[in-house]
């Protein structure tokens, strides 16, 4: 028995040490809380994939590419909506869900006020949602960031609810701020709850607008609501940085390439109207520099084998739009006052549509940094592909709306769809499946495989059974 | 604990038998007279056995009724000695014969192969070195049945090389455990999986020319007593000892092969660079005149016709005293191939081994040097391997094995597409102009400092636009990196009775690893520096109780034991960002920006207790089982636990029938349970380091939902085969068929992202494999001045998915380049198919017609997520032959596979690139497909439109191949191939050359390696070196370096 007592006392070595075993399997490398701030700046770091992207900015024709041009043909047509959930929404949902479970609220609260934080949260969700409902149309919402709920396949809800419901959030929003402690980890404002005010009612103005077509009498309402409410009265910026993980993403984009120009037909736009906006939205051709002539040449878009040399088209400009810490825009009062005008010329009240239009223009060249008279800006404004057209107001506003959304590609493509103005190329070779210009982006293939019964419903019940690109969103109904 | 419990009371029970038995002793000694150490002694028909010692002798209790002894020794001819009254023997083996009996099994015992009811194949240390393999794992390749080694391209000097045994065994591919004596060791691998330097994985530290033999475990019944880790095999490695002989005996050998690049895709010679035939007009500031010139801005080939016309080429628009200059457009058709330089292996070592009565010892010494074929590539390895083995006393016996490896790379290339770090092969195959002239090219820098390329943005602007000139990234974006590690064991072990033994074993693997990566100021990058260190650990407490005993005509072989396992793992991660402030101060503090910081600390403990036990009945039946249990410290404390056993009986019936052509005929069968665990830091929520803004930190919710409520994965095997050998021997077949089920395996499974989560943790799915392997050896030719020996092996496997989880059809392994901006490429578990499935797009067809559809315009009318194949090849499989003729010794391996489809990047946008010679020549109506469509040119496009009318549509090629990007069906091909990998002639002097000088033995070979690809489905890429560095899953080449082939010789003095 000595040999079996051996055996057993030296098994029994190695589980000696149980107690460092159960604790092995802490990481020490991750944090298992963290201040709710920092979701915050991380969530609101993403709303630069929204402003700054290229693509989108191809969408609403702004830009071309010159030499690879599949980016422009539409190539990238079916999109991934699920890092928009599971990156800033998730976030976004966590700083409300810490916020308001009172095990976790007190400590939440050296973010700032629980109020703020979730009113915060909430704008930026509707932000999040209305740029990505603008872009597929009915999603993921109702039941969307719900897994730790045990929802892991959301249903659709279509872009009407989506709709309606944002402007709820938004109102709630903006109700509930308590004067506490603004958010820190704020980006954009620096916790100034004041400002989030009259984002959020920009934001509802916005949406209000987007679905005048469909819903004239909401619509109105809502809009007219918001405006009473305080919109923006100075441009709102993402600021981005002088360093590289925090950069402009044209910057970015410019530093070893040289893949994009301002579009021809938006150059030729600006030129024919002398607009002094053009050597603030493009650089001079860089053969013409070298040569000692410059000038401004717009790439033409979606050409299928370009024959234009990068040196020989406009970059976007150098001081405005592509430097390291060129501020994009997420909201400009310009958008505002086109608002406005639109509202007017709808007959929903509010003064002169051609004196918000004018305003509108105005706020654009401010925003631009155009030096004028105002001798100037009437030279401009009378100019009769410029000035507004209450006989064919659509075609003024649209035309003007799209030089103002300048590099706000989204919110561009968007407004075109809307307000089916300005004439847009047609790639000759277009990679989307409708061959025509996109009036929504394609679910990402992975909904299919994923989430197929909602995704089977989704396409059957709001897009007449085809997921294309060709199908327009519910409020695009002309 | 109740079944350890058990298991101990098994043990005990078998301790209290005792029974009769006979004391046997003797020596085995080779041809010459030297002792061989380590030889296998074993009682025949029973599984009593023992080894020779130091000095080459044994003694033994023969179990009564054991009637002969069998003598093994590897690259020794086995040896049957009948017992008679006999006491004291005196054996002497037969070098060099095929067919070895003793076998390295799980935790290093070694066993008497008919006992085995699974397959085990071993492979001797000289097949491995003959022809300078530096990495053990490439060595492989083709040698063991069911075992597919892929590697990276021969001109990553000290690259990657991957073995996946039986497919793919888990949903996420993995690795076979490597062990050496005993230990095991890491494999991890610091290279990406997409592109950049490739820094081989850890395994490769092993140096073949320490090996005696390499024993490849495959299924879990073999693996089972390595438990949660062996899942997927594991390649179990025995060095080399020192023998008990008169002096000191020293071996010398030096391998000396220059290497050249070999296979590079074919390319056209007709049209120079730009989008289209027409010169480019320049008028020049200087003197004001027009010149022709190429569009320099253009990384493709669809330009004018090479015809001789003088134009000025890129580097007459620098202001030197080249400026202006013009020249004829001509073609360099070796431009490519000229990059190259002539790459050198050499390998040195020295091994000086002995032993006395008690002891024996090996110190071996081995340098390797290689300079790649790529410009300023280097490796270097070197390698000590310290082997002791010691009787204190009768009784108790002191085993240390250390083995230290410092190894350093410099200038290793960049694979992969567009690293940022350059891959100059990549551009040559995709993105180049085909008429430059390479020597141009070599003067990449002007006097002033200033970078030269030939993809100038205009001729009035000389920057880079897309390429620094290939000759910038190979000489000043130079990586370094460098590893020390040591492993090695210390093992005591006690024989407590003449029946059992007690053995303790301290193992340790330890490794750190540093990589410094660079990009020069001045280029088209940003000037970039990354320091990556890494500390790894993995420690082994080992117990081991072996009990032998025979009890008339049944023998009984017991073991019981613990471990514990420890691994301890640390990195530092950081890069500048922004660039460096002082140009080329490749240095952290010169970032521009704030630099990324990271760090990560692993731990992760495994205790396990297990035995077996076998029993032998005369000397043809066996059956043995294992049990073990793992508690794991990554698992939830409630779920940690996980138990599980295997069975294998051996039925050697030749024994039986007593026929004479059969000498050998044996059927085995197993079944075995294998369970593993997950990560360390899976179960329990946690958030991720974000990017800071300024000074605010900013933190994410992790796209993985954990899971507290993990359980371990359980994978059950059975396998059955047959081991017939005929004629003495001489002809040998091995079938083997197995089946491996894995299931409820632990998944990142894909969760639709807006449930804000975009995977979840779960235990789900089961995943089979099956196959067969065939092994037939044969000697042809026995004769004393001239023998033939050969082997060929082959295996097929068929991994399917049976089941996922509910709601989940298809389990996305992951995605191609690009995304779905390039067209959607996919690599998917899909129920109910292969393993490995390619998905993306492909050709429609309509049907009543073999013809693609196409539309109007000649665009082929597209279908995404077509099923495109798996991955996985049908066959692997290789064919040895070894001719001796008097002293000469000629060898050949080659190996080979069918099917298994991949990628190819290069291939696309070689053609999109106008590069390829596939884009040149003439059309159907004989005119170059370069020609304008109205002048009867184009690629005539032949399908159905919708309606099913049959067409030709002539295309531009330059919009023919621009359609097919993104278009996988086109650009995915079989990885089938027939590789002539190994062709060695060596002679061995004859002794009495030497006379009775020091001279024992001297050999001088003639090697090459990979001197033929014989066969390949597809053209310009070698399918056997397409792992992509890290990569697990190999379904793409994004931007293949070359392979290469080598010549050299090899001389093996032995002292």
């Amino acid at each position: 028995m000595k040999i079996k007592n051996l055996i057993y006392a030296l098994l029994l070595v190695s589980f000696t040490s149980c107690g460092e075993f159960d604790d092995l399997n802490v990481d020490p490398n991750n944090p298992v809380s963290v201040q709710t701030g920092t979701l915050i700046t991380s969530a609101q770091r993403s709303m630069s994939d929204a402003v700054g992207s290229s693509l989108g900015a191809l969408y609403a024709q702004h830009i071309a590419d010159i030499i690879y041009t599949e980016g422009g043909r539409y190539q990238s047509i079916v999109a991934d909506f699920s890092t928009w959930y599971s990156g800033p929404l998730q976030n976004l949902q966590t700083v409300i869900d810490l916020n308001t479970d009172p095990a976790t609220s007190t400590s939440a609260a050296a973010s700032g006020s629980n109020a703020n934080q979730i009113a915060l949260a909430r704008i930026l969700k509707a932000y999040f949602f209305h740029f990505l409902t603008d872009r597929w149309g009915a999603l993921p919402y109702s039941e969307a960031l719900k897994a730790r709920g045990g929802i892991y396949s959301p249903k659709y809800d279509s872009q009407e609810a989506i709709y309606d419901d944002l402007l709820k959030e938004l109102k709630e929003a903006v109700a509930q701020m308590d004067g506490g402690a603004g958010v820190k980890g704020d980006i954009i404002f620096d916790g100034d709850m004041d400002s989030w005010k009259r984002f959020a009612n920009t934001l509802r103005m916005n949406i209000a607008l987007r679905m005048a077509d469909v819903s004239n009498g909401k619509a109105q309402s809502e809009f007219n609501d918001a405006i009473t409410a305080g919109v923006i009265t100075a441009d709102v910026f993402y600021p981005y940085l002088g360093e590289a993980n925090n950069e402009n993403p044209w910057f970015a984009s410019f530093r070893t390439r040289t893949d994009f120009a301002v579009s021809e037909h938006l150059v030729d736009y600006l030129k024919a109207t002398n607009d002094p906006r053009l050597p603030k939205f493009a650089d001079p051709t860089l053969n013409s520099v070298a040569a000692g002539n410059p000038i401004y040449t717009g790439m033409p878009y979606g050409v299928t084998n370009p024959t234009s040399l990068p040196p020989d088209v406009s970059y976007p400009n150098s001081t405005y739009v592509k430097c390291q810490d060129c501020p994009l825009p997420i909201y400009t009062v310009a958008q505002v006052n086109f608002a406005k005008a639109e509202a007017a010329a709808r007959g929903w009240g509010g003064g002169s549509a051609e004196d918000h239009f004018k305003a509108a223009i105005q706020a654009s060249w401010d925003q631009w940094d155009v030096s004028y008279t105002a001798g100037e800006f009437d030279t401009y404004y009378n100019q009769a592909n410029v000035k507004w057209d209450a006989g064919n107001w659509k075609a003024s506003l649209a035309q003007q709306k799209w030089v103002g959304l300048f590099i706000q590609g989204y919110e561009g493509w968007a407004e075109w769809r809307r307000l089916n103005g300005p004439t847009f190329v047609v790639p000759a070779e277009p990679l989307n499946p409708s061959g025509g210009i996109p009036l929504r982006n394609i679910y990402p293939t992975t909904e299919a495989s994923l989430n197929g019964v909602n995704y089977s419903a989704a396409v059957t019940q709001f897009l007449g059974g085809n997921d294309s690109d060709g199908v327009r969103l519910w409020w695009d109904v002309n | 604990m109740k079944k350890l419990s058990l298991v101990l009371a098994l043990v005990c029970f078998a301790i209290g038998f005792t029974m009769a038995q006979r004391a046997i002793s003797g020596t085995v000694t080779d041809e010459k007279g030297e002792a061989l150490i380590g030889a296998s002694i074993l009682a025949k028909g029973t599984s009593t056995g023992t080894v020779t010692d130091v000095d080459g002798k044994f003694s033994l209790n023969l179990p009564a009724g054991a009637d002969a002894l069998v003598i093994s020794y590897t690259g020794f001819s086995t040896q049957e000695v009948t017992v008679g009254n006999q006491t004291t023997f005196s054996i002497s083996l037969v070098e060099g014969v095929m067919l070895e009996t003793a076998v390295v099994t799980a935790l290093n015992i070694s066993r008497d192969e008919k006992s085995l009811g699974y397959s085990v194949q071993q492979v001797g240390g000289e097949d491995l070195t003959r022809v300078q393999e530096t990495n053990i794992v490439g060595a492989l390749a083709g040698k063991v049945a069911g075992v597919q080694a892929v590697t990276s391209a021969g001109s990553a000097v000290g690259g990657s090389a991957k073995v996946r045994v039986r497919g793919v065994s888990g949903l996420t591919g993995g690795d076979p455990l490597f062990v050496v004596d005993g230990t095991p060791l890491a494999n991890n691998n610091f290279s990406s999986s997409t592109g950049g330097a490739d820094y081989g994985n850890l395994a490769s530290d092993i140096n073949p020319e320490d090996i005696e033999n390499i024993s490849v475990l495959k299924g879990p019944a073999a693996t089972a007593l390595y438990g949660e880790r062996a899942k997927y095999g594991v390649v179990m490695v025995t060095t080399k000892k020192g023998r008990a002989r008169q002096g000191l005996g020293i071996t010398f050998k030096s391998s000396l092969s220059v290497e050249n690049v070999y296979i590079l895709p074919e390319y056209q010679n007709d049209y120079a660079g730009g989008y289209d035939q027409n010169f480019i007009d320049v008028v020049d500031p200087v003197d004001g005149q027009t010149y022709k010139t190429l569009d320099y801005s253009a990384d493709e080939s669809w330009g004018p016709r090479i015809d001789g016309t003088v134009y000025r080429p890129w580097w007459s628009w620098y202001d030197d005293e080249n400026y202006g200059e013009t020249v004829p457009l001509t073609a360099n058709p070796d431009n490519v191939r000229d990059f190259y330089d002539t790459g050198t292996t050499n390998t040195n070592s020295i091994a000086f081994s002995g032993g006395t009565g008690n002891l024996g010892y090996r110190v071996g010494f081995t340098n390797l040097n290689q300079k790649g074929v790529i410009p300023n590539s280097e490796f270097n390895r070197n390698n000590i391997n310290v082997s002791l083995n010691a009787d204190v006393t009768k009784k108790f016996t002191v085993i240390a094995n250390l083995n230290m490896v410092f190894s350093d790379g410099s200038g290793r290339p960049s694979f992969g597409y567009s690293p940022i770090f350059g891959n100059s092969t990549q551009s040559f195959n995709q993105w180049f102009q085909r008429q430059l002239n390479i020597d141009e090219l070599r003067n990449y820098k002007a006097a002033d400092g200033s970078f030269r390329t030939w993809n100038i943005r205009s001729t009035s602007d000389p920057r880079p636009l897309y390429w620094d000139s290939p000759f910038f990234a190979v000489t000043e974006n130079i990586p370094t990196d460098s590893r020390n590690r040591y492993f090695g064991d210390i093992t005591l072990r006690y024989a407590l009775t003449d029946n059992l033994s007690i053995q303790g074993a301290v193992r340790r693997d330890n490794f750190n690893q540093r990589i410094e990566e660079r990009i020069a100021s001045g280029g088209l990058e940003e000037a970039y520096y990354r320091e990556y260190v890494a500390d790894g650990q993995e420690d082994n407490f080992e117990l081991l109780a072996t009990y032998q005993q025979n009890f008339g005509e049944i023998s009984l072989d017991a073991n019981l034991g613990g471990n514990l396992r420890q691994n301890r793992f640390h990195e530092n991660n950081a890069a500048t960002v922004g660039g460096l402030n002082v140009p080329n101060l490749f240095n952290l503090g010169a970032s521009v920006d704030r630099p990324t910081l990271s760090s990560r600390i692993t731990r992760k403990d495994v205790q396990s207790a297990f035995a077996a036990l076998n029993l032998g009945y005369k000397n043809f039946l066996y059956v043995g089982g294992t049990i073990r249990n793992d508690w794991s410290s990554a698992l939830p404390v409630d779920n940690n636990s996980y138990l599980y056993p295997s069975g294998n009986v051996s039925l050697v019936f030749s024994e039986l029938l007593g026929a004479d052509f059969l000498s050998y005929g044996k059927l085995r069968a197993s079944v075995a349970q294998v369970g593993s665990d997950v990560d360390p830091y899976r179960i329990a929520f946690s958030y991720g380091i974000g990017t800071p803004y300024g000074s605010s930190p900013s933190f994410n919710v992790p796209d993985l939902l954990p899971n507290e409520d993990l359980r371990p994965a359980i994978t059950t095997s059975w396998e059955t085969g047959v081991d017939l050998r005929f004629m003495g021997d001489r002809l040998g077949l091995d079938v083997t068929y197995y089946n491996n089920n894995s299931k409820d395996e632990i998944l990142a499974i894909q969760v639709p992202g807006a449930s804000g989560f975009s995977t979840a943790l779960i235990n789900a799915g089961n995943i089979q494999s099956k196959g067969f392997e065939v092994g037939i050896t044969a000697e042809p030719v026995t004769g004393s001045n001239f023998s033939w020996t050969t082997r060929i092996n082959f295996a097929n496997n068929q991994t399917e998915i049976i089941e996922l989880t509910e709601g989940i059809s298809n389990y996305k392994l992951a995605d191609g380049i690009g995304g779905q901006g390039w067209g959607g490429l996919t690599l998917n578990a899909a129920i109910g198919e292969q393993w490995g499935l390619l998905r993306g797009g492909g050709y429609t067809y309509i049907e009543g017609s073999d013809l693609p559809r196409i539309n109007a315009n000649g665009s082929y009318v597209r279908t995404a997520n077509k099923d495109l194949g798996s991955i996985l090849p049908d066959f692997t499989g290789g064919f040895t032959n070894t001719f001796r003729i008097y002293g000469l010794e000629i060898g050949a391996h080659i190996d080979f596979q069918a099917g298994g489809k991949f990628f190819s990047v290069t291939k696309m946008f070689n053609n999109y690139s106008g590069l390829g010679a596939e884009t040149v020549g003439n059309n159907d109506k004989g005119n170059p497909i370069r020609n304008p469509i109205e002048e009867g040119g184009g690629i005539g496009v032949h399908g159905v439109l919708a309606d099913g009318t049959e067409t030709t549509v002539y295309v531009e090629p330059i919009t023919y191949y621009a359609r097919l990007f993104g278009f996988h069906e086109k650009w995915i091909y079989d990885a089938s191939f027939i590789k002539l990998r190994e062709v060695s002639i060596g002679y061995n002097l004859p002794k009495r050359l030497f006379g009775n000088g020091g001279i024992q033995s001297l050999k001088i070979a003639l090697i090459a390696r990979n001197p033929l690809l014989i066969y390949s489905a597809v053209e310009g890429i070698d399918p056997s070196e397409i792992l992509p560095g890290a990569n697990n899953l190999i379904f793409e080449e994004r931007g293949q370096l070359p392979s290469v082939r080598s010549y050299g010789i090899s001389v093996t003095l032995g002292l």
